[in-house]
């Protein structure tokens, strides 16, 4: 089942006289329980595509339907379904983490028992007893993020929106956080993330979807889009005066891409060089090549994200927005 | 019904907040003690006019007063909200609007009922004269200029966005509001440019229901202009609030 499916949704601003296309006929789908990851840097749309399938802002253009209501009539359905954690999180500074789970309970018309047996259930699973009865403006950064994301689950939602869910937290943090955000998978949650950590979409998300000046650039597993963009890199060292004849033994296979050499080392794309390689490698033997060694490597996101948008994500960090 | 369930719930969670911190609700009095025991004592020689005592005239006024100056600096409140992102937390849970908005005004009249009756209390030892019924009226009318200066203050907070255009914007209209209404000296002391120019404040008119009520003249005309045009205000402010409250966003 689709959790969200959207057709060519769309959002244009208007400030002054100038349109901003923010969001350009997005089309996705995501499947029910799995982690869905938006990635791009900051300023491509993410943010504006969460707030529209969160009805928090009307779509310009398209259609879509989250947990199957219409986003355009069926807004106050919507609601019910989901569950929403923005990047400052929104929980009362001067209230108790425990209260400010309570009232969102209630809010979402849960009665007081239920919201304070889910509060309780909320504190003991994200291990929050030690700090949730203190205000939560004590709080530090990962405890902030994660009364933040109770307060997200805290009427069981199917659906559950993270807006840059670990940003500003530490290593240990996040990857704790992480775990929190697979557990709620694993119960059958469908998690929809932003994020503009590579490794945080390379781990944690089932599928990620690139998104960049307002469009989907490419979308799959992160074992997909490797492949499907750059294909695996497989890098063999030779003796200098081998390299003509196994770069030309080389060129001749079928899906061999971007071979380039250089003075003992010959470097190639092919889709899935885990099955590639064993074929190749026999070659040079019957070839009378003498391998020196042999390296076979998976892109990394960076590289595809490079390849798709044509400019790192790394360096593209706080130059927008 | 669950409209109003959530309107309830929000209340007294923000009644709660507010209490944890009684300081600032006290606070808020000073000022009309300071001018209720330091001032008002001056109009006794100044004006004494017709039947009325001059305590019974500058409660009104004084009140009127407090209930603008109590209520208009709410937005800040809401800025910090919007801010740290609460708004937008509770616009996508299932509560609607109308009680997101109405939790905090509820919160805002009800402390303004307080000050109100703490006002009316310490002037009675300065000779203030009040049937139960003129009580209520201006309870009621405190009610009303309440529902109306929350709302738009909260507007205007999630129009702004920000304290530091907030503050001069609200001294920039409530300074003259306050003055061309009469709540220090009636205006029918005023030559006669300043009384034309006061009736296009309708403040002045609220003013002018107040010294009414406290005069003993519940049935006047004026009571009833100063009640219907807190009703249209009411409803235009919350209106407004209510389109701010559907689009706020940080």
């Amino acid at each position: 089942m689709e959790m969200i499916v959207t057709n060519n949704l769309s959002k244009t601003f208007k400030s002054g006289k100038n349109t901003v296309e923010a969001v350009k006929s997005v089309s996705l789908s995501v499947k029910k329980g799995e982690i869905f990851g938006f990635i791009g840097p900051n300023g491509a749309g993410k943010t504006t595509t969460m707030r529209m399938l969160t009805t928090l802002m009307p779509p310009s253009a398209g259609t879509a339907s989250v947990v199957g209501y219409d986003l355009f009539r069926q807004s106050g359905k919507i609601r019910e379904k989901i569950g929403y954690v923005s990047q400052k999180g929104g929980c009362y500074d001067l209230a108790t983490g425990y209260e400010n789970m309570v009232l969102q309970g209630r809010l979402y018309g849960l009665s007081r028992t239920e919201a304070i047996r889910n509060a309780d259930r909320l504190a003991d699973a994200f291990h929050m007893r030690e700090y949730c009865f203190r205000k939560v403006s004590t709080y530090s950064g990962g405890q902030r993020r994660h009364i933040d994301l109770a307060m997200g689950v805290m009427h069981n939602p199917p659906l559950v929106f993270l807006d840059e869910p670990t940003t500003g937290l530490d290593p240990t943090s996040r990857a704790n956080f992480w775990e929190h955000i697979r557990r709620l998978r694993d119960e059958g949650v469908t998690i929809f993330l932003t994020t503009h950590y590579l490794d945080e979409s390379d781990s944690l998300c089932d599928t990620i979807c690139i998104m960049d000046h307002g469009s989907v650039v490419a979308e799959g597993s992160s074992q997909e889009l490797k492949r499907q963009i750059a294909g695996d890199i497989i890098e063999i060292g030779l003796n200098p005066s081998d390299i003509g004849r196994a770069s030309a033994l080389v060129s001749s296979l079928a899906g061999v891409k971007e071979v380039a050499a250089t003075e003992k080392m010959l470097k190639f794309y092919i889709g899935e060089g885990e099955k590639a390689l064993p074929e190749i490698l026999p070659l040079f033997v019957g070839g009378g090549i003498p391998i020196l060694t042999v390296e076979l490597r998976r892109p990394s996101l960076d590289e595809v994200f490079l390849k798709k948008t044509g400019y790192s994500i790394k360096s593209a960090e706080g130059v927008t927005e | 019904m669950k409209t109003l369930k959530d309107t309830i719930i929000l209340y007294n969670h923000y009644q709660k907040l507010l209490l944890r911190n009684p300081a600032w609700v006290l606070a808020a009095l000073f000022q009309p003690v300071c001018y209720l025991y330091l001032f008002a004592p001056l109009l006794k020689n100044a004006t004494g006019v017709g039947s009325v005592s001059s305590i019974n005239q500058f409660t009104p006024g004084l009140l009127v007063m407090v209930s603008l100056f109590g209520v208009m600096f709410v937005g800040y409140g809401v800025i910090d909200y919007l801010r740290n992102g609460v708004i937008e937390r509770l616009r996508v849970t299932t509560a609607s609007r109308f009680a997101l908005l109405m939790g905090m005004v509820l919160r805002d009249v009800v402390t303004l009922i307080v000050q109100t009756v703490i006002v009316m209390l310490l002037a009675l030892p300065l000779g203030l004269e009040i049937t139960p019924i003129g009580a209520g009226l201006s309870v009621l009318l405190m009610i009303l200029i309440g529902l109306t200066i929350s709302p738009a203050s909260y507007a205007l907070a999630l129009t702004v966005k920000s304290e530091d255009a907030l503050g001069p914007i609200l001294n920039f209209f409530s300074q003259p509001l306050l003055l061309l209404s009469g709540v220090l000296l009636p205006l029918t002391l005023a030559p006669a440019w300043l009384f034309r120019l006061s009736s296009f404040n309708p403040f002045r008119y609220v003013v002018d229901a107040s010294r009414d009520i406290y005069a003993g003249n519940l049935q006047s005309p004026a009571v009833l202009k100063g009640f219907l045009i807190l009703i249209v205000l009411a409803a235009a402010s919350f209106g407004w609030s209510m389109r701010c409250m559907k689009k706020a966003t940080a």
